[in-house]
């Protein structure tokens, strides 16, 4: 096992960072689109994965990877509409909030918790899936702010003076994106250690 | 078989099914979406027009006379004013400055908004906010809110002119006359160009007094312009620091004036000059004495001109000052026939005393540089000579006041 | 022509699809030590975006209009589909299956947005962009990919032996990795 346990990890919250770093990076820049995304991607997560594990028994093992991407394209069709006519507010928080909303569709994360949802019973898929998605939705928001107050000296919209002279544009660019998730998620590695797959004890 | 057809068939269901939901959500959903786009679009236009409520967007293809800046204009449907869209650069930025900006029905900035500026120096908010109430004369712009973004700002108020003459050339919106003096103040930078910096006037304002109704002192030292009373009108009155006049009228034409007129003119800068300090030449040339000389219809950034006497010879020293990097005061000295026999400037990278290793200036031998120019004329002057690497602002600044110096000294010494 | 070069060189470049604009960069990020090689993974990347956004281009210029809020799941079957045939084609071919890479393919946001994009977004504004247009798009998208996931996985394994703060090892370490890569991008603006 390499020192930097540069092999995939089965479990933890790197993994979820991981799969869901589409959105993290893309829509988290600033706090309201940072919550936007992890919601949206909370419940096209919960949709998808109740949907399979009713649907557990028509799906065989060849299709299950086109049945889950279909159901989670639905869901998000489905939810994108319903933001963009009852949460305007929500839905203009981003410039790209579409085209990222549309990408949610093929997100890993969502197909992740699909595929668990073939193999586990119902209760598991749902606590599963809302666990995730919770986790990833605290992540995202933290990375969010941060990247709001630094980069534009606002937190939800909200100015903070103190903050006005010591913006760092470059914390809402893609570099920054990915600093400040490298930090979030070294905290969660701090708070919630991966179990990796093949790893010595202690390594 | 009956797997792939079972297989098949489960995916279809599966499409039907979520495209049958979609396509109802869709029926009830789109109107709604649709509603708010044109609400948010709206929301962004009454920003700049308060109170205005529903707008129209003009085809710009059936007006006319629509300058480059202008992307679109929006018509307020209860005639409460225009909204207009413009897209400008400065010539450092990396993406356009995209603004709106709304003129209510009387013709003055009801508000400006900017919607899109990628800039590492923002122009402070002071600068578009001061604009706001202002009619399409922009008598009052200040350009001094802008220090430091000079060309961002100028080519936004720029942007603002040509949003007022595309409304007046439509006649959407009545023209504010411009009154005479502002005429005439906005005459002088191109008739006296050492009131300028960077196409800008660059001047103090003085207290006026009798007939002068403003009077303006170039901060780079060069001299003065004034607008008198001439009777019924208003006349441009330029003054340099020989104490020679100019005159030019609201047409931009030069005209004479009474001599009474011409005398309080001088008095006042007389009153209000400041003396060019000539020390310079006698580093620059053993044995100097230095007496100012005729300055007659010598209106750029020259400063002085003077007759220098050294070693039984007969030279003119010419100072221009104007603005490269820096405030900047260049000195030659000229001999008979027009060609250079010294030359030096003050600014921070001739400066001995207060220049060190400045980046990528350490290359600059100041000795060697001076010394290339000796002997060249008006004829002979070659750019390279002039040229400072990397230091771009301070060589097109050593060009111009080389070229205000031969020319002065065209002028003076009669097409020498 | 102009545009087409400046299309493609943001598209390589300054607007990378996985670094600037984030689209697929859960496989990039993944990438270490993984089985499917990286420029393989490029190039098959590549030819599903160019195959899945001639397909959505057909249809989405003659046959969308009355529903075009079910351009989502269009887009999502073609590329499914076209994944599968690009699979097909490793399997029969070049006798190499995709294996995971498979996966890597159908659920990458890259592929599906290219698509999109050519599309304006997939939201309710259509946009009209001519076929040699979008497939160039999708080409330069697909090599700024390929390009992007080469350049990553040569520096990753690179990094694999060095000594990192444990909270940093794993996803921090690459996510870093791959923002420098994204600011050396960023400089290259057109």
């Amino acid at each position: 096992m390499s020192k930097n346990e540069c092999r995939q990890v089965k479990t933890g919250p790197a993994l979820l960072l991981l799969l869901g770093a589409c959105p993290a990076l893309a829509l988290s820049t600033t706090a309201l689109s940072a919550v936007t995304a992890g919601a949206f991607l909370l419940a096209v997560t919960l949709l998808t994965s109740v949907t399979m594990a009713l649907l557990k028994g028509l799906v065989a093992k060849e299709i299950k990877l086109a049945a889950s991407v279909l159901v989670a394209t639905g869901y998000t069709v489905l939810l994108r509409l319903a933001v963009g006519a009852w949460l305007p507010d929500f839905y203009y928080a981003h410039g790209d909030m579409v085209l990222y909303l549309n990408a949610i569709a093929v997100s890993p994360f969502v197909y992740r918790q699909a595929e668990h949802a073939t193999e586990n019973g119902f209760g598991k898929t749902v606590a599963e899936s809302l666990l995730a998605g919770v986790c990833f939705l605290v992540s995202i928001v933290v990375v969010g702010a941060v990247r709001e107050i630094l980069g534009a000296a606002t937190v939800f919209g909200k100015e903070l003076t103190f903050m006005k002279d010591y913006t760092i544009a470059l914390a809402q660019k893609p570099f920054g994106g990915f600093v400040v998730l490298a930090l979030v998620a070294a905290v969660a590695n701090i708070i919630r250690p991966n179990k990796c797959m093949d790893c010595k004890k202690g390594a | 078989m009956a797997k792939i057809l079972k297989n098949t068939a489960v995916l279809l269901a599966i499409v039907l099914v979520f495209s049958a939901a979609i396509l109802g959500l869709n029926h009830v959903a789109s109107p709604i979406i649709d509603q708010n786009e044109a609400a948010r679009a709206t929301g962004a236009l009454a920003v700049v027009l308060p109170g205005g409520t529903t707008f129209e967007a003009l085809d710009l293809t059936t007006l006319s006379d629509i300058p480059a800046t202008v992307t679109a204009i929006h018509k307020e449907s209860a005639d409460k004013g225009y909204v207009v869209e413009l897209s400008t650069t400065s010539q450092y930025s990396a993406g356009p400055l995209t603004f709106l900006m709304g003129v209510d029905a009387s013709g003055n900035i009801a508000g400006i908004s900017i919607t899109n500026y990628q800039e590492s120096l923002k122009m402070k908010d002071e600068f578009p906010a001061h604009l706001v109430g202002q009619n399409s004369t922009l008598a009052n712009v200040d350009m001094t809110l802008a220090a430091g973004t000079t060309f961002t700002a100028t080519a936004f108020k720029n942007a603002v002119a040509d949003a007022f003459a595309a409304l007046s050339a439509n006649g959407l919106v009545a023209e504010a006359k411009k009154s005479d003096a502002q005429v005439l103040k906005e005459l002088a930078p191109s008739l006296f160009s050492g009131l300028a910096k960077n196409g800008n006037l660059d001047v103090t304002e003085l207290a006026v007094s009798g007939n002068i109704e403003l009077a303006l002192k170039a901060n780079s030292g060069v001299g003065f312009a004034y607008v008198m009373k001439n009777g019924e009108s208003s006349v441009l009155v330029l003054v340099n620091n020989g104490l020679a006049t100019k005159a030019y009228g609201v047409d931009g034409a030069e005209c004479t004036i009474p001599e009474a007129l011409v005398q309080e003119a001088v008095e006042f800068t007389k009153a209000n000059l400041t003396q060019v300090d000539t020390a310079k030449f006698s580093s620059m040339m053993e044995g100097a004495t230095v007496t100012a000389g005729n300055m007659d219809g010598v209106f750029s950034t020259v400063a002085g001109v003077y007759d220098i006497t050294a070693g039984g010879k007969n030279y003119t020293g010419i100072i221009s000052k104007l603005t490269g990097f820096d405030a900047m005061t260049v000195y030659y000295i000229l001999d008979e026939n027009g060609a250079i026999a010294a030359m030096d400037a003050d600014e921070f990278i001739f400066l001995e005393s207060d220049f060190v290793e400045y980046g990528g200036f350490a290359g600059l031998n100041r000795k060697t540089y001076k010394e290339g120019f000796v002997g060249m004329t008006e004829d002979t002057v070659a750019d390279e000579a002039i040229l400072i690497a990397k230091a771009t602002m301070t060589s097109n600044a050593m060009k111009t006041a080389t070229n205000d110096i031969f020319a002065a000294f065209k002028t003076v010494k009669g097409g020498a | 022509m102009k545009e087409m070069l400046a299309l493609i060189m943001a598209s390589v470049l300054a607007s990378n699809f996985a670094l600037t604009r984030f689209l697929g960069v859960e496989t990039v990020l993944g990438q270490c030590k993984s089985t499917v090689k990286p420029l393989f993974l490029g190039l098959a990347v590549t030819a599903t975006m160019v195959l899945s956004s001639i397909l959505s281009w057909v249809v989405a210029e003659w046959a969308l209009c009355p529903c075009s809020v079910l351009i989502l799941p269009i887009f999502v079957i073609f590329v499914l589909g076209m994944t599968a045939l690009v699979e097909l084609f490793c399997r029969k071919v070049l006798k190499n299956t995709l294996g995971s890479g498979f996966a890597m393919i159908a659920l990458n946001s890259a592929v599906l947005g290219v698509s999109l994009l050519n599309a304006g977004s997939g939201a309710k504004n259509y946009v009209h962009e001519s076929f040699f247009t979008t497939v160039v798009a999708a080409l330069a998208a697909g090599l700024g990919y390929a390009l992007v996931l080469s350049v990553y996985t040569a520096i990753r394994n690179r990094m694999d032996d060095c000594s990192a703060p444990r909270a940093m090892r794993g996803l921090p370490l690459s996510l870093l990795t791959a923002g420098f890569i994204s600011l050396a991008l960023s400089c290259l603006s057109f």
